[in-house]
């Protein structure tokens, strides 16, 4: 993925302020110079345009591979900007925190529109020592992956490392169930006052016993406790839940083995990615048919929904980044991608990594979808069935028909006029109804049991996808 | 009390209390009794979790849809317009962001060039009318029938809808103002008001006594709508002596505005018992009889002694002449002038607008008489002394009255007030830079006629080559940046390229490249 289009570049931005800036500087006139380099050429001698020959990147063989540029600032010196197109990486001499920053974006998105007016030279020295030592440093991270996989495995440091981990995890559970035990005895009642520490003092003991997954869904009871008329049932669904984790987790072995795999997702024991990608996945044209980013603190998870065209099999890729690193930007919404995928193990296989995939790359014509509402939910029952903890299962209906009621409510309906409840929290059914106008359409979400998020649309011959971080469509 | 409220009560409560069994039908009472069975090894609390976990998942898995059994409404109609095309519609998206204030001029391009928005911009389109009347024009024009589809469904959003003229229904008028709540009785007041306002009146008082005092004031909003003499009976004898103040100043407005009134006419005679022209001697001025034989007549001015009942009744205020820093005999006196329309002032005085003006001017009364000339001219849209005041008023010109001159006439004061003092920059005791060609140029709201455009430009080149005085304000130059004729702009751009910039001068300049491209991308074929 040499070349990038300019949605995935904004969508490598921190924020909107940046993606604005970035536009802004994705102009010609802003840079005093930009050059771009086809191949790893270093020279000693500081390159000028006249000695290297100005071919443009059409005439070279080799893909591009780095692009540099002077963009003059408030500074009194112009700011150096250069960004490794395998990644994309950026460094830029600008003060910013921001990663990347307004330069990089600019330029990288500038590279894109006029691919032509770059001229292909040697890299001058502060580039191309930056690139090697981003060169080393990647060898480096192999070499130590490769050594990490020779290395003689101690059986016995493992297995008691194992072991003890086990013995932490089920100290932590059994806190947890005599915690949840008191609770029950005295009653609900009262609970949603309690301040939001009672709740996270029971999470960061599960932390500190090392089950993680646990940890969130205490900490979920908060919100529900928290979240007005008809609270009671909902965090009652939420801690019965843990309870029947917690539980099963205390005759583990008793289970179906994929069935524990699913149990200790929960729980929080993270599945080996690398021994994984060592197995055979599923080949097949998968369709990317929505995404959502969720920032939790610094942390931000995007979930990337995808679904096999001929293996009619749903998958979900999840990709994590941390404060100011910017997401992986390889599925976008809308495309049709060719590719390996491997499934972590479980009863109802959802979530995968990517092994494999081609470059090419399509827009999506058409939306694999559930005729009506009904048959996705004897999916639904049947995949509950399997794994009692699913939280949230992708949903795609076609013909369905979005309209306001006279109360002033969103209504989604589909061809049996079966009413799909939906989570209109984000703003997001005004946009719907905007671009459908009332015409039958296809809609992709996720359902958690109780409603529809809606996060992509399919009408008039076109995919869009929807913006959930608009909080309310106000101009 | 059906399962899942059980258990949810006995979870609130809490074990400690009762301890209960639960029991179903069919496969789920299966499932229960297994459970059941475990109870004493489980304990009562986690037999109750247990439970509620059972419930929790079945209840999902075994969730169906309620079907819509009402109406689904009818799609939104196939557009007329075609959309603008792709580079234009990214623009509106970024304008969206970063410059709101240019959305309606791309809204005027899109018009212009017979193309409607494209659908995910439209929501917040339609946001931005419902706090800017003026633009709800030009917003309903380019979010097409898409846009009146969604004001069916949102109350703000349903200035879109043009309404086709119903059948006028009396009835149904008369029974919604009797039994509906606030809204919806302006709502039929109003309506009553533009069909029937004989009908609307009546509505009016039919409630009048009884209404509370905030319902009266709101009400009364709606009668300048099909405003007649035949409302002046209940405005002088009911509203006038209403209790509550925002009514009778309604009242007052309202009865100002029908000359035949009987508070018009009142107004007059007061304002004319003090107002008389004289000879310019008699004002005790020696130097009159070196003025000019048109200027050797002058006002006589006989200010009121006090604020009375009737003057009271009538809207003048009796307090309030510190805050307008005049003397309380020339506040009242202000007031007076401001409640005649000044057609009739002239009339009585037997003046053309010039005399009246330099009248006024050369009294010794001036700043009254101007302040309520001022308010008058407003009132009653008196275009041609609001075009003489502009041209003779240049220490603190009155910018409201630019506001309803049209725009060559606008154009054509500040052609004359630049050409005569350029951009200068008066340096204000709190230090603030001002300058009055400016403050009235920045009122200029439309697109700038080419001619003029070319004088603004010519006035920044000069102002480029003074380096002392001025000072480029980024607001002005924006403001400049916004309205220039982009035509004149196309033309001249080259030639602007080499001059040294400025950061303030750069925003003008990038503006207007900016709204040249934004001009060209409405008629790129994609």
């Amino acid at each position: 993925m040499s070349i990038f289009s300019e949605e995935q570049i904004i969508a490598l931005a921190p924020d909107e302020g940046s993606a604005k800036s970035g536009r802004e500087l994705a102009n010609a006139r802003k840079w005093v110079n930009y050059f771009v380099s086809n191949a790893n050429r270093q020279s000693a001698v500081a390159a000028t345009p006249e000695q290297s020959s100005k071919s443009s990147v059409g005439a070279a063989h080799e893909p591009p591979f780095a692009v540099w540029g002077e963009c003059q600032g408030s500074g009194s010196k112009p700011y150096q900007t250069c960004i490794d197109l395998n990644g994309p990486a950026f460094k830029c001499t600008c003060p910013s925190r921001k990663f990347p920053c307004k330069h990089g974006l600019g330029l990288l998105l500038l590279f894109t529109k006029e691919l032509s007016s770059f001229a292909d030279v040697a890299m001058p020295d502060w580039v191309s020592a930056w690139m090697q030592s981003r060169q080393e440093r990647q060898e480096k991270a192999v070499k130590k992956k490769e050594n990490a996989g020779d290395a003689v495995v101690d059986e016995e440091a493992r297995a008691k490392r194992q072991s003890n981990r086990i013995a932490k995890v089920e100290a932590g559970i059994s806190e947890f169930q005599l915690f949840l035990q008191d609770r029950i005895r005295q009653g609900l009642s009262g609970i949603e006052s309690q301040s939001y520490q009672y709740w996270e003092r029971m999470a960061a003991r599960l932390t500190d016993a090392q089950a993680p997954g646990l940890a969130r869904g205490v900490r979920q009871c908060a919100g529900q406790a928290n979240s007005g008329e008809g609270w009671q049932s909902r965090l009652l669904d939420q801690i019965s839940q843990l309870h029947l984790a917690a539980e099963a987790f205390q005759h583990i072995d008793k289970l179906d083995l994929d069935l524990q795999q699913d149990l200790r997702n929960l729980i929080g024991f993270n599945f080996s990615q690398e021994q994984l990608l060592k197995e055979d996945g599923i080949k097949d044209t998968w369709q990317v048919l929505g995404q959502r980013i969720d920032v939790d603190d610094r942390l931000k998870t995007q979930r990337t929904w995808l679904r096999g065209e001929s293996s009619k099999q749903w998958a979900l890729v999840l990709s994590f980044a941390f404060g100011v690193q910017p997401l992986d930007i390889s599925l976008l919404p809308g495309e049709r991608v060719e590719a390996e995928l491997v499934f972590f193990p479980g009863k109802f296989a959802l979530r995968a990594l990517v092994k494999n995939r081609t470059e090419n790359k399509e827009t999506l014509s058409g939306l694999a979808s559930y005729n009506n509402a009904n048959e996705f939910l004897e999916d639904y029952s049947r995949a509950l069935s399997l794994n009692p903890w699913l939280d949230i299962h992708p949903l795609a209906v076609d013909q369905v028909i979005a309209f306001s009621n006279k109360d002033g409510e969103f209504c989604l309906v589909d061809r049996d006029r079966n009413l799909i409840p939906t989570n209109s929290k984000y703003g997001i059914d005004w946009q719907i109804l905007s671009i459908t106008g009332g015409h039958p359409f296809t809609i992709f979400g996720e359902w958690n049991g109780d409603c529809l998020l809606p996060l992509s649309i399919f009408c008039a011959n076109k995919f869009q996808r929807l913006d959930l971080r608009l909080s309310s469509n106000v101009a | 009390m059906s399962l899942k409220e059980q258990v949810s009560t006995s979870a609130l409560l809490g074990t400690s209390q009762k301890s209960e069994q639960f029991t179903a039908d069919a496969a789920l009472g299966e499932a229960l009794s297994l459970l059941e069975k475990e109870k004493t090894r489980l304990g009562p609390e986690k037999y109750l979790l247990s439970v509620a976990a059972l419930l929790a998942v079945y209840e999902k898995a075994g969730r169906r849809f309620e079907k819509w059994k009402a109406e689904i409404p009818a799609p939104a109609e196939e557009e007329e317009l075609p959309c603008v095309p792709l580079r234009a519609a990214l623009l509106l998206k970024s304008l969206v962001l970063a410059r709101r204030d240019l959305i309606p001029e791309w809204m005027e391009l899109a018009i212009e060039n017979g193309q409607r928005a494209p659908e995910d911009c439209i929501v917040g389109l339609l946001q931005l009318g419902v706090e800017n009347k003026a633009l709800r024009k030009s917003i309903s024009a380019c979010t097409g029938r898409r846009g009146a589809w969604l004001g069916r469904f949102n109350a703000e959003w349903n200035y879109v809808e043009t309404r086709t003229s119903q059948d006028f229904d009396a009835d149904s008028v008369k029974k919604d103002f009797e039994i509906g709540g606030r809204d919806e009785r302006y709502a039929a007041l109003l309506n009553a008001r533009e069909k029937n306002p004989g009908l609307g009146l009546e509505l009016l008082q039919s409630t009048w006594k009884t209404d509370s005092a905030e319902d009266r004031a709101y009400f009364l909003r709606a009668l300048p709508q099909g405003l007649s003499m035949n409302d002046e009976k209940f405005l002088e004898t009911q509203a006038l002596d209403d209790k509550r103040k925002e009514v009778r100043t309604k009242a007052q407005e309202l009865l100002l505005s029908l000359p035949a009134s009987r508070l018009a006419e009142r107004a007059r005679q007061r304002l004319f018992a003090c107002l008389q022209l004289g000879d310019a001697a008699e004002s005790g001025n020696v130097l009159t009889k070196f003025l000019p034989r048109r200027m050797q007549k002058s006002l006589q001015i006989a200010a009121p002694e006090s604020c009375d009942k009737d003057m009271q009744r009538d809207g003048i205020n009796p307090k309030g002449h510190e805050a307008a820093r005049l003397g309380e005999r020339a506040w009242w006196l202000s007031q007076m002038i401001s409640q005649v329309d000044p057609r009739h002032l002239r009339e009585h005085l037997k003046c053309s607008p010039e005399q009246l003006v330099e009248l006024i001017n050369s009294s010794q009364w001036s700043a009254a008489l101007k302040r309520g000339l001022f308010i008058a001219v407003e009132r009653w849209v008196d275009i041609e002394l609001a075009t003489l005041i502009l041209q003779n008023e240049l220490e603190q010109p009155p910018e409201e009255l630019m506001s309803f001159l049209s725009n060559v006439q606008q154009e054509k004061i500040l052609t004359t007030l630049l050409e005569s003092r350029g951009f200068l920059l008066v340096r204000q005791t709190d230090g603030y830079y001002d300058s009055q060609p400016v403050s009235l140029l920045l009122r200029l709201d439309h697109s700038w006629s080419e001619g003029f455009s070319r004088v603004i430009l010519r006035t920044v080149r000069t102002h480029l080559t003074q380096k002392n005085h001025f000072i480029f304000m980024d607001h002005i130059m924006l403001h400049i940046g916004n309205h220039l004729s982009t035509q004149v702009w196309g033309n001249v751009q080259e030639t602007w390229a080499n001059v040294h910039y400025d950061t303030s001068l750069e925003k003008m300049i990038s503006t207007l490249n900016f709204r040249c491209e934004m001009r060209e991308a409405f008629s790129a074929h994609t």
